[in-house]
């Protein structure tokens, strides 16, 4: 499964690696179009301001006027029409003597041109018909230094339905003396107007402010601050702040560079990933259906191992002769929880019979065949008088039907234990040894192979005899001994095992420690099985 | 590991076995030894100079072969064993189920 995890890890790695590349290039553009926007504001802001500053010029020009001209109340409405002309965008212009300088002194005297139409432009006197003292584009100019102009909020001046707005300064006469205020009124409609002709995107929203922060016009609703990005910037020379804001949602849509293709492989991975990781889910759930079988078939074949041991008789006995002791000892390991290999015995009277074999093939198929074999063996305890004819029973049974041509190679024994003498009969099973203390040389006992078992139901096996002097020692196994490997694959082989047999004689376990030692760290590559019938004689 | 060559004589084929006979090629190498039971109803020679063990499995693998050379009409000759192997055979009984030169 470790195999699995890589792909989801580079997977998830790529997708962290987009989704900081994504970040980074979506901050990348957001810094560089809030750039831009700058940019613009500064440039709708400087438009805005030209377009005011109209106001200031027109001033400039009543004040000039009255200087260059000196000339009388009629003349002076005359020119104030033509400064209507030149600044289409006025609404109104003037200019009011302080009464103590009036053409007429002590009387209020203000030259006065207003736009009745856009065309259509009238002048007069507007005498006392204003309270000047209350205008704050009258006295606040008063209050300035000379030469500074200034801008008052937005009142009602009584011949406009709109508000207005004026940007009213001093005007001096020859001997510098301050004589009068000249004045020039935007109306608040067309400030919006002009507010709504600046605004550099459709979604931004122009207001502007006073000195002291009342709003004077605005070109929209910008309540909710916290959605907004605000520029602002102080229009000088005037003090009223000019402040455009866009909406954040403004971002996320103008963002259309790198970022969004980064979004759009980003999501297309996150999707790859998540059909990836079903994918894997199912792999996985489908591992984990195999794995529950393996489960269920370790259990199985755990259940086998145990009935196969079962089968097996205890590895130890001792029986007493009439003239000898018999120590009988034997052990089973196969290579995978069932094997081949068997061993079994009985005592009748003064005769142990036994038998050793091995099935060919491992496993389960040889574990059955093995089971039939023991069980044959079995079936002839009381009434066999001879190892051949359990052989040749157990031969004619196995050959019936066997297509799979499975076949036992087996060696069967009768020992009397009073007199050592052994009977046996061999079907193509390895040669036991017997060790004698006397010539201290482990040698096999003299055989006919016959054949195996399994295959020839008819055949007639030959029997054969031994003896067994006290002290004597029977050692029976299967060629999963003999035929054990090391790591360098070399077999044990009959030399070794007769060596290993001189030293462990009866002693089953330090006869498969040794055998075990020979192999070293190599796996154990057959069923094996050891059997030793020790003879004493009686005390 | 087993190897398997062909020889075909105008008398009889030559089966050449090489390595080693045991329960891992009986295991894994079933499609080989097939073509070995394939040919079953010919006149076979097993030249077994190479072959270096058998196993149980290995023995049982004859056992089929004869089986069905038996049942084919064909014949069995095995040649030139080790002396290892002609252990085996022999204490296995198997050299008296074959003809062995």
């Amino acid at each position: 499964m470790k195999k699995k995890s890589l792909p989801i890890v580079c997977a998830a790695f790529l997708i962290i690696a987009m989704t900081i590349q994504f970040i980074v290039s979506y901050r990348h553009e957001k810094a560089d179009l809030m750039r831009q926007m700058d940019y613009k504001m500064e440039l709708a802001q400087k438009d805005f301001l030209f377009e005011i500053y109209d106001m200031h010029e027109a001033t400039d020009e009543i004040a000039q006027f009255f200087t260059e001209f000196n000339t009388g109340t009629e003349d002076l409405c005359a020119l104030l029409q033509t400064v209507l002309y030149d600044y289409p965008d006025l609404y109104c212009c003037y200019l009011t003597f302080l009464p103590e300088c009036s053409p007429n002194p002590g009387q209020w005297c203000s030259p006065t041109a207003f736009r009745v139409t856009a065309d259509s432009v009238i002048a007069y006197d507007a005498k006392d018909c204003i309270p000047y003292k209350q205008r704050d584009w009258y006295t606040g100019a008063l209050k300035n230094e000379k030469n500074e102009g200034h801008w008052s909020l937005p009142y009602k001046d009584g011949t406009h339905e709109d508000l207005v707005f004026t940007y009213s300064q001093q005007v001096y006469d020859e001997q510098d003396q301050l004589v009068a205020i000249a004045g020039a009124d935007y109306t608040l409609a067309w400030t919006a107007r002009l507010l709504e002709e600046v605004k550099p995107y459709d979604d931004a929203v122009c207001q502007l402010f006073s000195t002291d922060g009342t709003l004077i016009v605005g070109s929209g609703d910008a309540t909710k601050v916290r959605d907004r990005i605000m520029f602002e910037k102080t229009l000088s020379p005037t003090d009223m702040r000019l402040v455009i804001s866009v909406p954040k949602s403004h971002i996320r849509r103008s963002i259309t560079g790198i970022s969004l293709i980064t979004l759009t492989v980003l999501l297309s991975g996150i999707l790859i990933l998540g059909l990836l990781l079903r994918h894997i889910k199912q792999e996985q759930d489908a591992f984990t259906r195999v794995e529950t079988a393996n489960k269920l078939m370790e259990k199985e074949m755990q259940i086998a191992h145990d009935i196969q041991m079962g089968i097996l008789k205890g590895n130890s006995l001792k029986a007493q002769g009439e003239r000898a002791e018999l120590q009988l000892d034997a052990r089973l390991i196969p290579m995978r929880e069932v094997g081949g290999d068997l061993y079994d015995y009985y005592l009748e009277a003064d005769k142990l019979w036994f038998i050793i074999g091995d099935v060919s093939g491992k496993g389960v198929p040889a574990a059955m065949f093995m089971s039939a074999a023991v069980n044959l063996f079995r079936a002839a305890r009381g009434r066999a008088h001879s190892p051949r004819q359990i052989m040749e029973e157990m031969n004619a049974v196995l050959s019936e039907n066997n297509p799979s041509m499975t076949f036992v190679t087996a060696f069967i024994g009768c020992l009397h234990i009073s007199t050592g003498e052994l009977i046996y009969c061999n079907a193509g099973h390895c040669a036991p040894l017997i060790y004698s203390p006397v010539t201290r040389n482990p040698s096999p006992v003299t055989l006919t192979p016959n054949i195996p078992i399994g295959y020839d139901g008819l055949f007639q096996f030959t029997e054969q005899r031994a003896h067994l002097n006290p002290d004597d020692t029977l050692v029976l196994y299967t060629d999963g001994i003999t035929e054990a490997r090391n790591e360098q694959r070399t077999m044990l082989g009959m030399k070794r095992w007769a060596d290993i047999v001189e030293r462990g004689q009866w002693n089953v376990d330090s006869l498969l420690n040794d055998v075990q030692a020979f192999m070293g760290e190599a796996e154990q590559a057959d069923d094996v099985t050891l059997m030793t019938i020790h003879l004493t004689k009686n005390a | 590991m087993i190897t398997i060559t062909f020889e075909t004589l105008p008398e009889k084929t030559c089966v050449r076995l090489s390595g080693e006979l045991d329960i891992a090629a009986t295991t894994n190498q079933v499609d080989e030894l097939q073509q070995v039971l394939n040919i079953a109803d010919k006149a076979l020679l097993i030249d077994c100079s190479e072959l270096e063990y058998i196993s149980s499995a290995g023995l049982r693998f004859f056992m089929q072969l004869k089986k069905e050379s038996q049942a084919k009409g064909g014949s069995i000759r095995i040649a030139h064993l080790n002396e290892d192997v002609s252990d085996i055979f022999r204490m296995s009984g198997f050299h008296n189920l074959f003809t062995i030169e």
